[in-house]
């Protein structure tokens, strides 16, 4: 199961592109491929997440003690269900449950994500892509995205 | 005199009136209090958690002690990095009905990225066991050393009070180690209170 960063850096070498966008280039790519609805920030239904993920942003490696909790900026979309996400929704309310709509969380500043639907949120990660500088540090962010390359490649 | 008789009869009829209207309020607020607690019942009180530690620096299980039950503090018998697991049922945002988010929180004293596992959760019955949700765990998440994030949805039928969760052949990735550390497989029960 352990393959170290080397190991796994080898092995994706063919995959490993400095491809790394910025936040509005990101939100351009998800326009794109998604239908979007951006939620505002008062709704209550999101108040307690949006909290959590500003929490889990603070201690991330993404803001590193950059900015402070209230500096962070949380915007959230509901992704729409129609034929841009139908792939996912089949998969995501597979058991018809009546789940919620899959929402992206999006920290502005540090481009920390998440999300409630974690195959997306894996597939976020990888069209948000890695540095030149995460390729060349073996970074945090660069074991992230070899983790997700392994795992949809079926090794994980 | 007179004057005054009327002024005393204005007085019963203003007292009457005051009397009327604190009967509406008094019925208006019960009316308003029962809805409120019509609406605040309609969603279940969801109690308890369960947890497993990983630590890196040991390689047996046995050292990989965690508890069950409301327990989310590490408890792992040496000092050194460690990471913590939880799971809860949350059923706010209201979602359809008997449908929890399991959501799972990490906390951790250094950089992880992910976990893995198997998560089972099964009616406390032990003579008419059923499961619920039996699903492998496999969660990246942005490097961090606190995350919460939902890992699943499941519906738990309306007579079911108590869950007991499974979190077995669990793994955590500590990037400073760049390794899947292995816990121990821990179990712990939810209790949901629906009023």
């Amino acid at each position: 199961m352990n393959k170290d960063i080397i190991t796994l850096k080898e092995k994706y070498k063919d995959k490993l592109h400095p491809n790394k966008i910025n936040h509005n280039e990101f939100l351009q790519l998800l326009h794109k491929k998604f239908t979007l609805k951006l939620v505002y920030q008062d709704n209550a239904a999101y108040f307690n997440k949006i909290e959590l993920t500003k929490k889990s942003c603070m201690y991330s490696s993404y803001n590193n003690g950059k900015f402070k909790y209230e500096e962070l900026n949380i915007q959230t979309y509901e992704i729409i269900q129609d034929e841009l996400s139908y792939k996912y929704y089949e998969k995501y309310d597979a058991n018809n449950l009546s789940l919620p709509p899959i929402y992206i969380m999006i920290e502005t500043n540090t481009g920390f994500m998440n999300c409630n639907y974690n195959e997306l949120l894996m597939q976020l990660i990888l069209y948000r892509g890695i540095s030149k500088i995460d390729i060349e540090n073996n970074t945090d962010d660069l074991q992230v995205y070899l983790l997700i390359l392994d795992r949809l490649e079926g090794n994980a | 005199m007179f004057e005054g008789k009327i002024n005393a009869e204005r007085m019963v009829i203003m007292k009457k009136k005051l009397s009327m209207l604190l009967t509406i309020l008094i019925v208006f607020s019960i009316v308003l209090n029962s809805a409120n607690y019509a609406k605040a019942s309609a969603y279940p009180d969801v109690q308890g958690s369960f947890g497993a530690t990983f630590n890196p620096n040991y390689s047996g299980n046995d050292l990989n002690t965690a508890k069950g039950f409301n327990d989310s503090q590490v408890n792992a018998s040496a000092s050194g990095d460690e990471a913590h697991i939880v799971f809860i049922l949350d059923s706010y945002p209201p979602l359809a009905t008997n449908v929890y988010e399991i959501r799972y929180t990490v906390t951790s004293t250094t950089l992880v990225s992910g976990t893995q596992g198997r998560l089972v959760l099964r009616n406390a019955n032990f003579l008419n066991p059923t499961i619920y949700y039996d699903e492998p765990v496999f969660k990246i998440f942005p490097t961090t050393l606190f995350y919460t994030g939902t890992l699943d949805y499941v519906y738990i039928p309306p007579d079911v009070s108590f869950i007991n969760g499974t979190y077995s052949s669990c793994y955590m990735y500590f990037n400073a180690y760049e390794q899947w550390v292995s816990g121990k497989t821990i179990s712990g029960a939810i209790e949901i209170r629906r009023q």
